[in-house]
């Protein structure tokens, strides 16, 4: 695929929107009744269903790895009717495992591990539909599964990417942006209330120079998308502190 | 995220619903208690709930979570595991809680000498799966400690066992009741309520070697049907949010009545006795 | 499947009242839980469907997609040459529970794969495989079923079957055209595009046909329908009968040892089977029609959000 049909001379991209406009979020937490806490979060048409378990007694308990901080655990299965073409992957597919990584790496900053001591959490993360910026969905949903459990978080984590297109730093890539091979992608994760980041990865190649207007404006889409979760935090807790005052 | 002066007021303190990272106050003469962190001087909520101000502690309670367990508590357990002189108890907790052979009632007197055939006969006490009514004794880093000495139940018996949200537990006195409706309840703070035949209090202290039993006694059609009836109502108040407690569940049960028992856990009428209950615990509060 | 561990007390409680007619939620031997139905949440997929089976929202949970895809015929394939096929697969995810973390739930995949395949891939599905020929002995459709385990509250089959069937029936297929078109020696050879406009989509043919699967746990003496939890850990044997609107039997499973299993109890099991079944399936209709007026964005539910199925 050509740059120029990523990019219309009008400055439209390829769903319509404009280079630094987020795709349409919505999201929902307390979807799944046997989990601790769960969510359901939609960007565009990229769509991730996450359940959070603990903390709890971990599955394997030895008395050797007993350690001070809860243990996390990730779990990442993507649906095989989540891609345009139908595809099942293994259980130890090397991508899905290093999402996974990702995942838990990111957590591991931001949960309160030591208060909950000798015990595990559990996040498992299911793909259900794939149209781009699959990383940054599973943490935006894996963020608002957690707080629906109660787990002690210093912050959210909140996920955006964004590229460069036609020398345009264009935010939140769908699935078409990602997939040109010459778009450069870039998925960050910061902890708002010090803008701290908590996740980075890149792919292909960006010009030194550009990286800075890349990262700002993933970052501004960071902050957008923490209103967006911050609020269905509020709604349901307004919705369950309602319904228990009586 | 900056801290807001606003918040410094003791009437705006509480009650206030905040998330994870939201900041409550910068007065350095409160102290933070559970669901909070300090950064910076600034005391920061770590959970989604509302901010609750105990004199100079401010905490936030989250509206869910697993039970954490405080001593003192009576809980409902299921043994998941039977060791050398102890059991490992899950009690819907962060961790299983522990059950030492030391902390039990053995048949013969409370203070008998604990010898080596009893540590051989764990199981003849108890085993995977049985239910248990015991109370916290301490609450460590392993997890929690619990005793049933000073209770005069042992294996639980003759029902069934429904789980509930634990914030729907308020603490009381009293855990046990028995029911005007011929029906007994274990009311766990965990959130395990086990639902019974009524058995008198005086049967079960009349033979001590029953409290280990696994028989169950001979239940009528009738207790039956309300041990159903009550199981059901205590789920549909759980799933509706409604407190759990020995005068809910009676709300529930009476109003219940001219439904038949397996309808009770319809969407349809689940939500309206749990409508008619809550507008008759407002009344009577 | 359960792998919850009751005592022999709650063990006792449950068979005997069983026994006596009395199960612990009030429930008739045959009588189900409520179900909760909806479709089209994975747009990008050809159908889809989320079906819950449980009392007030906690319940067995499952997720099915379907993708059409178009395969070349190849005479090792297995498939007809003037067919079409169905392909299932289910995966439990490990929110289910916690065993069927990593490749623990494998074996359980399998079996209820196999289950599925037996009810829906050939003619017993009574969908007409030949109509998703594309060009004999050239292309056909194949129709992937992925299913999706989230939750197991009891009685999983049946919950499966009923999700499939609605994730089939709201299955959208894009038309094809077939032309015959001279190649460079003249022969006529058949040629196929597949139209690309989403206004332009068939139903599967035959999905009205599809079966229903009905199982039978047996408790001590007596056999349930729909078991609860813990009901399935007392349950020693079951049975499950695939029923079609027809009446027709299409399938038939039978787990664990079943006692006195003489054919005179085969028989009162076909019977239930069928009662059940024609109930199922009008119970079913009305939950699909529902699921079908309501778009996404609707929630005429209550806004209790973890007690009941949110729509997603």
């Amino acid at each position: 695929m050509s740059r120029q049909e990523l990019l219309s001379p009008e400055g439209l991209r390829v769903d319509g929107r404009r280079p630094n406009e987020l795709r349409r979020i919505s999201c929902r937490a307390s979807v799944l009744s046997s989990a601790d806490g769960s969510s359901y979060y939609e960007q565009g048409n990229t769509k991730v269903l996450v359940a959070v378990y603990g903390p709890r007694e971990p599955r394997q308990r030895n008395p050797a790895l007993a350690t001070e901080q809860a243990q996390i655990n990730v779990e990442f299965n993507v649906a095989p009717f989540s891609t345009s073409e139908r595809r099942r992957r293994s259980k130890g597919d090397k991508r899905l495992l290093e999402v996974a990584a990702f995942v838990r790496q990111t957590f591991e900053g931001a949960v309160q591990r030591s208060v909950y001591q000798r015990s595990q959490i559990d996040i498992y993360i299911h793909l259900l539909q794939n149209d781009g910026g699959t990383l940054e969905a599973c943490v935006n949903a894996a963020t608002l599964a957690l707080v629906d459990a109660g787990i002690s978080m210093v912050d959210y984590v909140c996920a955006c990417t964004a590229g460069f297109v036609e020398e345009t730093p264009v935010l939140d890539l769908c699935g078409v942006e990602e997939a040109a091979v010459e778009t450069p992608d870039l998925t960050v994760a910061i902890m708002p209330r010090n803008g701290s980041i908590a996740l980075l990865q890149m792919e292909s190649r960006l010009h030194v120079s550009k990286l800075d207007d890349v990262m700002d404006l993933a970052i501004e889409g960071c902050k957008h998308i923490h209103t967006k979760l911050d609020n269905a935090v509020l709604a349901a807790a307004n919705d369950l502190a309602e319904k228990l005052s009586h | 995220m900056q801290a807001d002066n606003d918040f410094a007021t003791d009437a705006e303190l509480s009650s206030r619903i905040v998330t994870p990272g939201s900041a409550i106050t910068s007065d350095p003469m409160y102290m933070r208690g559970h669901g909070t962190f300090t950064e910076n001087d600034t005391i920061y909520s770590s959970v989604s709930g509302v901010v609750e101000r105990i004199n100079k502690l401010v905490s936030v309670r989250s509206l869910k979570q697993r039970y954490s367990g405080e001593v003192g508590d009576i809980v409902v357990g299921r043994i998941t595991e039977v060791g050398s002189k102890r059991w490992r108890v899950d009690v819907n907790s962060r961790q299983d809680g522990v059950l030492m052979l030391s902390s039990i009632n053995l048949p013969g007197g409370i203070l008998r000498r604990k010898s080596e055939s009893d540590e051989l006969q764990m199981r003849t006490f108890f085993a995977e799966g049985d239910l248990v009514f015991a109370e916290v004794q301490l609450n460590t880093p392993a997890g929690l400690s619990l005793h049933t000495r000073s209770i005069q139940y042992g294996k639980l018996r003759n029902g069934q066992l429904v789980t509930v949200f634990p914030q729907l537990v308020p603490r009381s006195r009293n855990h046990f009741h028995s029911l005007p409706c011929g029906v007994d309840v274990v009311i766990g703070v965990n959130g395990y309520i086990w639902v019974s035949k009524q058995v008198p209090a005086s049967k079960v202290e009349e033979n001590a070697e029953l409290i280990y039993s696994d028989k169950n006694d001979s239940i009528s059609d009738h207790e039956r049907e309300a041990i159903a009836r009550v199981a059901n109502c205590i789920s549909l108040l759980n799933r509706l949010y409604v407190k759990i407690t020995d005068a809910s569940i009676m709300y529930a049960y009476e109003e219940s009545l001219h439904h038949l028992v397996k309808d009770l856990l319809t969407k349809r009428v689940a939500v309206d006795l749990a409508h008619s209950v809550k507008s008759r615990l407002a009344q009577q509060s | 499947m359960a792998s919850l561990t009751l005592s022999p007390a709650e063990h006792d409680f449950i068979t005997r009242g069983v026994e006596s007619g009395f199960r612990s939620d009030g429930r008739g031997s045959l009588d189900r839980r409520e179900v909760t139905l909806r479709i089209g949440m994975i747009s990008q997929a050809n159908g889809s469907a989320r079906c819950r089976v449980g009392n007030l929202g906690v319940g067995t949970d499952i997720l099915v997609g379907i993708k059409a895809e178009v395969n070349p015929w190849s005479p090792s394939d297995g498939v007809p040459e003037n067919s079409g096929t169905i392909v299932c697969n289910v995966d439990c995810s490990p929110s289910a529970a916690q065993e069927f973390e990593g490749r623990g739930g494998e074996e359980l995949n399998v079996e209820l794969t196999q289950l599925l395949d037996r009810i829906f891939n050939g003619p017993q599905s009574g969908i007409d495989l030949e109509k998703l020929c594309i060009i004999p002995k050239q292309a056909y459709w194949i129709l992937h079923v992925d299913v999706l385990v989230l939750d197991v509250k009891g009685g999983i089959v049946d919950a499966l079957v009923w999700a499939t069937r609605a994730a089939l029936m709201s299955t959208r297929l894009p038309r094809v055209v077939v032309e015959s078109i001279p190649d460079e020696n003249g022969v006529m050879q058949a040629e196929f595009d597949v139209v690309d406009d989403p206004e332009d989509m068939t139903e599967l043919v035959g999905v009205e046909n599809m079966p229903i699967a009905v199982t039978f746990f047996q408790i001590g003496r007596r056999f349930v329908v729909d078991p609860s939890e813990q009901e399935e850990a007392v349950s020693q044997a079951r049975m499950t009968v695939a029923v079609s609107p027809g009446m027709d039997i299409c399938a038939m499973q039978k787990g664990g040892v079943l006692r006195g299993f003489s054919p005179a109890l085969l028989a009162e099991i076909m019977q239930s089977a069928q009662t059940v079944a024609s109930e199922e399936f009008e119970r079913f209709k009305n939950l699909y029609s529902e699921a079908r007026s309501q778009t996404l964005d609707q929630m005429d539910e209550p806004s209790t959000g973890s007690t009941f199925l949110v729509p997603f």
